[in-house]
């Protein structure tokens, strides 16, 4: 473990020296992040005064539903960042180098890719937005809903982790999973932004047992707000979140080992 | 230490880049792999490393099977395999090396690269800086340790590449064409310390080149591979006296050519002012060759062509051919 840890820093440390090259462009490169998602969010608070709520969510309600997805995502591209850019690695011959080494193969891409500053842009945004919401949506914290909060962010980082971990297995049989990861990850992601009972019956099928974004911010944030819509579903559902993210990168994982056989070295030889 | 036996890659799309090869090379051993580009030297060394899976055959490195399919990666403490590239594509401004097996990350300077290869293949502090101080000054790269890789020429990065696959003392040590487009200072100092370690016994080392007389100091035997098929298992001397193939030297002249005397030449023709000339380089040395007609007419310029490893290669086949022929007339 402190092996692990002390493999952890030594990235860390590079990555971070890497892009501190350039100050002002690590800088700005923060800014933009957070600027480019914060102004998605004023859009739509925006459009939102015109009708106060969305199924009954009011804005601040709404902000709560967000922050969640922008703090797992803060996390997520600390460790998953080389597997959701996982078929480049296998395109340019970086994975062999990986498979060369004395380290398991996973630990080094989860390890080695983390984007601190797009990181930050997002984490910080999630917080700002967590910060603000929670305050206002009348939430009385315990120590049990601090917890439930913490294991349900850990559980949306690995939801989001294993759906990369399962494009990355993919990658092994078809080289180009760009547009399922649009498709699937990107296009889900904003659906999500959203409560889950504005969509069909088909969409909320794929969040909640396809892409489980459901898991990630609807159903946690639900445990928190009560709001009148959970109605619609098996009350369950809120307090399974937190187990959903570990089974699911169990499932994604499993999956990896076995594609792992197939892969071959990109090349003409 | 590695034991290949009848193996045969086919690629999907039906090219098959290493054909029915068998092959041994023990401990401590230095092989040069030689083959013009596309013989199927990379796919050898990629099988060798288990990134590719063998369409037939059995291959065995440090006693096992180099593909390990779903465990995949090595564990710590297993004898390491260290790969350089140093095929480099280049668009006349900038360069790359080829297909990603580069030990160094391009935007970190060469320090934090080293310190980084350190942790990842948990070097002891006192070993990494004993290393360091040992490749360092060898391979003339103290001042440039705070430079970032992208920084460097080529020659100076193809040296910090050998550097970062030195520190962590691989069993096997595979260079593919480590000498490729890098400057003569460099590539005697990466010369240097591959004879230190090809003396020293200790480490498998497998170079491969598209040239000859590259490895020919360095290497204990040379393989040629043409088509994905080994045309040459043996030592340098063998290979040089037997196959090594006819220099050739052009010479334009300012009026008419000298007359060449008595040197052993091979072929010999005058096309207007050019004369070209095709001797062996170990019966006619080319220093005496163009001594000798520098000073006895008047040259405007001139050219030495080496021959190649397809000159190699077509020159054994037509020795081949010959021992066929004779055969076949002993039959009769």
């Amino acid at each position: 473990m402190r092996d692990i840890l002390s493999l952890f820093f030594a990235y860390a440390k590079s990555g971070l020296k890497s892009r501190f090259q350039y100050k002002l462009d690590a800088i700005v490169a923060t800014f933009a992040v957070f600027l480019r998602e914060a102004g998605g969010i004023i859009a739509m608070y925006l459009a939102l005064l015109k009708f106060d709520t969305i199924n009954n969510w009011n804005i601040d309600e709404l902000l709560f539903l967000f922050s969640l997805i922008f703090i797992t995502y803060g996390i997520f591209i600390v460790f998953f960042m080389a597997l959701r850019d996982f078929s480049d690695w296998i395109r340019h011959g970086d994975f062999d180098r990986v498979m060369l080494r004395p380290r398991g193969l996973l630990t080094q891409l989860v390890l080695c890719g983390a984007d601190w500053l797009a990181a930050l842009g997002h984490g910080t945004l999630g917080i700002v937005l967590f910060v603000i919401s929670a305050s206002r949506v009348g939430i009385q914290w315990n120590p049990a809903m601090a917890v439930y909060y913490i294991i349900a962010v850990i559980s949306g980082v690995l939801i989001q982790g294993a759906i990369f971990l399962f494009f990355s297995s993919i990658s092994f049989y078809v080289v180009e999973t760009g547009s399922l990861k649009e498709i699937f990850y990107w296009n889900m992601r904003k659906f999500a932004i959203y409560p889950l009972s504005i969509y069909n019956r088909f969409i909320q099928s794929i969040l909640i047992f396809v892409v489980p974004f459901a898991f990630v911010n609807y159903f946690p944030a639900q445990f928190f707000l009560r709001k009148a819509d959970m109605a619609a579903y098996p009350e369950w559902l809120m307090y399974i979140s937190p187990v959903v993210g570990v089974t699911l990168y169990l499932l994604a994982y499993s999956f990896w080992r076995f594609s792992l056989r197939f892969y071959k070295s990109t090349g003409n030889g | 230490m590695i034991v290949i036996k009848n193996v045969t890659k086919t690629f999907p799309g039906g090219i098959t880049a290493v054909h029915d090869i068998s092959l041994h090379i023990a401990k401590g051993e230095t092989v040069g792999l030689i083959g013009a580009n596309g013989a199927g030297k990379t796919t050898l060394i990629k099988l060798i490393c288990g990134l590719y899976l063998p369409t037939d055959g059995y291959i065995r490195v440090f006693r096992e099977n180099p593909f390990r399919g779903k465990n995949f990666g090595r564990k710590a403490g297993e004898n390491l395999i260290g790969l350089v590239t140093g095929q480099v594509i280049t668009d006349g401004y900038n360069y790359h090396f080829g297909h990603g097996s580069a030990l160094l990350q391009e935007d970190l300077t060469l320090a934090l690269n080293l310190q980084l290869i350190k942790s990842i293949y948990r070097i002891p502090k006192e070993a990494y800086r004993q290393r360091l101080a040992a490749l360092l000054p060898k391979l003339g790269l103290q001042e440039q340790m705070h430079y970032r890789v992208h920084q460097l020429s080529l020659g100076q990065r193809m040296k910090a590449e050998v550097a970062a696959v030195l520190l962590f003392q691989p069993a096997l040590l595979i260079l593919d064409e480590p000498f490729i487009g890098i400057d003569v200072a460099a590539r005697e100092k990466i010369r240097d310390i591959l004879q230190e370690i090809a003396r020293e016994k200790e480490t498998t080392v497998i170079l491969t080149t598209h040239n000859v007389e590259e490895l020919e100091r360095i290497c204990d035997r040379a393989i040629l591979i043409d088509h994905g098929q080994i045309v040459y298992n043996g030592s340098f001397d063998r290979l040089k006296k037997s196959h090594i193939g006819l220099n050739r030297m052009q010479m334009i002249f300012e009026g008419m050519p000298p007359d060449l005397q008595d040197f052993p030449i091979k072929h010999c023709c005058i096309e207007n002012n050019m004369l070209t000339l095709d001797y062996d380089s170990s019966i006619v040395s080319s220093k005496d060759l163009a001594n000798y007609l520098l000073s006895h007419g008047k040259a405007v310029d001139i050219f030495i062509q080496k021959p190649t490893v397809e000159d190699i290669i077509k020159e054994m086949y037509k020795e081949d051919h010959h021992a066929d022929n004779a055969n076949s007339e002993k039959h009769h």
